[in-house]
């Protein structure tokens, strides 16, 4: 059934004025014709050109338009009824028209989009963490690490006003004991500076500047002094490269990058996080690898049996599980039981072992946090 | 023609809740079904219909834009954004620590705390300026797909300028405790204004910042019950005095936030010009905005109780059970929950919230002498590739 003289209103897209129009459309016509109130044409659409708007807030008030270069026309019907003339004679009607070469642009970005978030994080974030840390003097890093520890307590310790620090002197002597032991006549570049704090959590870290905290869980869960100075060595092998300031800038660097790609409202955040914490402990894998190496040769050393750090991982891992449950620390180190392994390859045939601390230091030791 | 054009014209609103609903709550679901990727063409079909909604003088708005285009722009502002922000940050946070140098004495530890907080929010400081880059660049783009009796808007290229000006009156308005938050508010909108084009004419603002001031009468007032009101309390020692005026002043001061943005943005549309030759009226109620607010949270306080009532009962019942596979039945019940109120949440809020409240600004606002419009004539497009993938990746954005 074809349309006659049905009105409209036509913008010609070269100026904002409005001119009130008549349209005809039919089989018969190829296309749809808009004339002057006068009955003059003013210009024919071909039904294949023409799009309807989508989505409109305006039921009664559809909005045509016609995919021809430089045309800018608009037309409005004033008889929604037309629509329904329209539909079999313009197939294309409700088409989405993609310009051509929009799929390869998109690849295009999509894979630059990739390769940029893995560049600067993998590559450009670790070289310059690595070399602005080297302009980070010891005195300051020490400074930033008293920083970290506060923030720490504060996270950790509730907001508790509490000294957490255990401060048992005997204590504190039997492990500062152990450190020397450790430590023979290695330098390191600060003051070290070795806490027990009181937390039930099984777990030991260092941060910058030569701060190294043991919870004291992981004291109460350790069998023999050995066991401690084992994770100590290790913990001296970070305080030594100095891991600690660099993960911390390379974590600044990548913080957020991947919720740029991910995070949305709708729960993509929890995605983000996630990642993020799989990409902090991917990065430190190499670390800790690095860390144990030089703990096997430090308890050697010290006639200390390496195996010392297998049996503590053998504890952790029967207590907690291969990674769950242990705070991030542990968690961001390799799967125990590679360590548990190289630990057993680098003890000597012809070792022979020294007890690192006495049964009396050991006690003391065990009961530093007994005044807190 | 020009005999049958009125004196004026009038905003008109053609828009309904059922259908807008609707169609978000449908694009919402599809974004949550894509794992996001689909939020590109949800807000744009969102877009097309606000737009298409808005009716001055009883001709629609169109809007333009496609999620194609926005989706590329997104995978071109992580490329910037990534090299970007991972430089900036890790320089920044090297220069954060050598604030600590400063940290020397006995309040030392107390610097350091200060610090390390300091160093926590590295990534605001590198995302401020960018924010107010974003945000100029989303408007650009807006502005660029949008048409009106078939002609388009657009905006100069001014990001870079843009954003530091915001840093700077960002700064102002926070060290002045917001005293100076008109001369922000003023001046920001005026450079965007008189970079904003329809067709070949140019918009203008006129007026002094100063002239916002009488909007921020509740504000003021708000803020004076609480201080004063508390302090009266605390120097007496009566809780009761303390508790009531802190929470009227909270109350007052909410209602003439939105006082401030409402009349804030009618007294400077008042002092638009376009053209030279066509001027505006704006005369918005808060009292309808605020009402708006009002019913629109109340439905969504209610969609929530419908939904999580069955929730809350049938997850309590699993945990009494202690029944190990109810219980994560319960979590995955939780999970959809959560799920489906977000989805539900979002689409009343747009639909009964922003909308409302969009049309009463729109029904509201009127255009005077709009013969000149015939005069007017049409602009040649603006690319801009990158869209508004900025504020997309940050993800900030306005309800629409
Ligand atoms: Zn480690």
């Amino acid at each position: 059934m074809p349309v006659t003289d049905s009105p409209a209103i036509y913008f010609d897209g070269h100026t904002a004025g409005r001119r009130e129009v008549l349209v005809d459309a039919g089989a018969d016509l190829h296309g749809l014709r808009i004339k002057s109130v006068e009955g003059k044409t003013i210009a024919v659409w071909r039904f294949e050109n023409i799009r309807l708007a989508k989505d409109s807030g305006s039921r009664d008030k559809p909005v045509l338009f016609r995919i021809v270069d430089g045309a800018e026309e608009r037309l409005v019907l004033q008889d929604v009824e037309i629509l329904d003339v329209l539909r079999p004679l313009c197939p294309q009607l409700m088409r989405t028209d993609v310009d051509v070469g929009t799929y390869s642009r998109i690849a295009k970005w999509g894979v630059a989009a990739v390769a940029a978030l893995g560049l600067m994080i993998f590559v450009i974030i670790p070289m310059l963490a690595n070399t602005l840390a080297g302009f980070i003097s010891p005195a300051r890093e020490a400074a930033i690490g008293r920083g970290v520890i506060n923030q720490i307590e504060w996270l950790l310790n509730e907001g508790s006003d509490d000294d957490w620090t255990c401060t048992d002197p005997a204590g504190q002597a039997a492990l500062n004991a152990m450190m020397a032991r450790l430590m023979q006549d290695r330098k390191a570049d600060y003051d070290l500076d070795v806490r027990v704090v009181d937390h039930s959590m099984v777990n030991a870290f260092a941060v910058p500047g030569g701060h190294m905290v043991f919870m004291h869980g992981l004291i109460d869960q350790a069998e023999t002094p050995e066991e401690v100075a084992a994770v100590l060595a290790h913990e001296l092998g970070h305080v030594v490269a100095r891991d600690p300031i660099r993960m911390t800038l390379r974590a600044a660097g990548t913080a957020g990058l991947l919720s740029l790609a991910i995070g949305d409202a709708t729960g993509g955040t929890i995605i983000a996080v996630a990642a993020d914490q799989a990409l902090t402990s991917s990065f430190s894998r190499e670390a800790e690898a690095q860390a144990d190496r030089f703990a096997h040769q430090m308890l050697i050393d010290a006639s200390v049996p390496p195996s010392a750090l297998s049996l503590m991982f053998d504890r952790l891992r029967d207590e907690h599980g291969d990674v769950e449950g242990i705070a991030e620390h542990f968690a961001s180190h390799p799967a125990l039981g590679d360590r548990i392994a190289a630990a057993v390859d680098a003890t000597p045939k012809d070792f022979v072992s020294k007890p690192i601390l006495s049964d009396q230091e050991w006690a003391d030791l065990r009961g530093i946090c007994d005044d807190n | 023609m020009s005999d049958l054009t009125p004196e004026t014209i009038q905003g008109r609103y053609n828009g309904e809740g059922k259908p807008l609903f609707w169609l978000a709550l449908k694009t919402t679901a599809l974004t949550i079904l894509t794992l996001g990727i689909y939020r590109f063409w949800a807000k744009t079909r969102i877009r097309r219909y606000i737009w298409s909604a808005t009716a001055p003088g009883g001709d629609t708005f169109e809007y333009t834009g496609t999620g194609v285009e926005k989706l590329i722009g997104f995978l071109i502002a992580i490329v910037v954004l990534a090299v970007y922000l991972g430089i900036t940050q890790v320089f920044l946070m090297f220069f954060g620590f050598s604030l600590m140098d400063m940290a020397t004495g006995p309040d030392a530890t107390a610097a350091e705390t200060l610090a390390g907080a300091l160093v926590t929010y590295i990534t605001l400081l590198a995302l401020t300026p960018l924010i107010f880059f974003a945000r100029y660049r989303a408007r650009r783009y807006m502005l660029s797909r949008t048409r009106w009796r078939g002609l388009r808007f657009a905006m100069d290229k001014a990001a870079f300028q843009y954003a530091w000006r915001g840093v700077l009156y960002f700064l102002f308005t926070v060290i002045s405790l917001g005293l100076l938050w008109p001369l922000m508010t003023f001046n920001l909108e005026k450079f965007k204004t008189d970079r904003t084009w329809y067709g070949d004419a140019k918009f203008e603002q006129g007026g002094k910042w100063t002239m916002l001031y009488p909007a921020m009468k509740h504000l003021f007032i708000g803020v004076a019950i609480a201080v004063v009101g508390s302090g009266i309390g605390i120097a007496a020692d009566v809780p009761v005095v303390f508790g009531v005026s802190f929470f009227v002043g909270y109350i007052w001061g909410a209602i003439g936030f939105v006082h401030y943005r409402t009349q804030s943005f009618a007294i400077m549309a008042r002092h638009k010009t376009l053209d030279g030759e066509i001027a505006f009226k704006a005369a918005p109620q808060t009292s309808e905005v605020v009402i708006k607010y009002i019913l629109g949270g109340l439905l969504v306080g209610l969609v929530f109780a419908v939904l999580f009532a069955p929730v809350v009962f049938a997850t309590s019942y699993a945990f009494s059970s202690n029944d190990m596979e109810l219980l994560i039945g319960a979590q995955i019940f939780i999970i959809l929950g959560y799920l489906l109120s977000l989805i539900l949440s979002g689409a009343v809020a747009i639909a009964f919230i922003s909308q409302p409240i969009l049309r009463h600004f729109v029904e509201t606002s009127t255009a005077l002498n709009p013969a000149h419009f015939d005069t007017i004539r049409q602009r040649i497009g603006d690319d801009m590739a990158d869209a508004e993938g900025f504020a997309d990746a940050l993800d900030i954005g306005g309800a629409f």
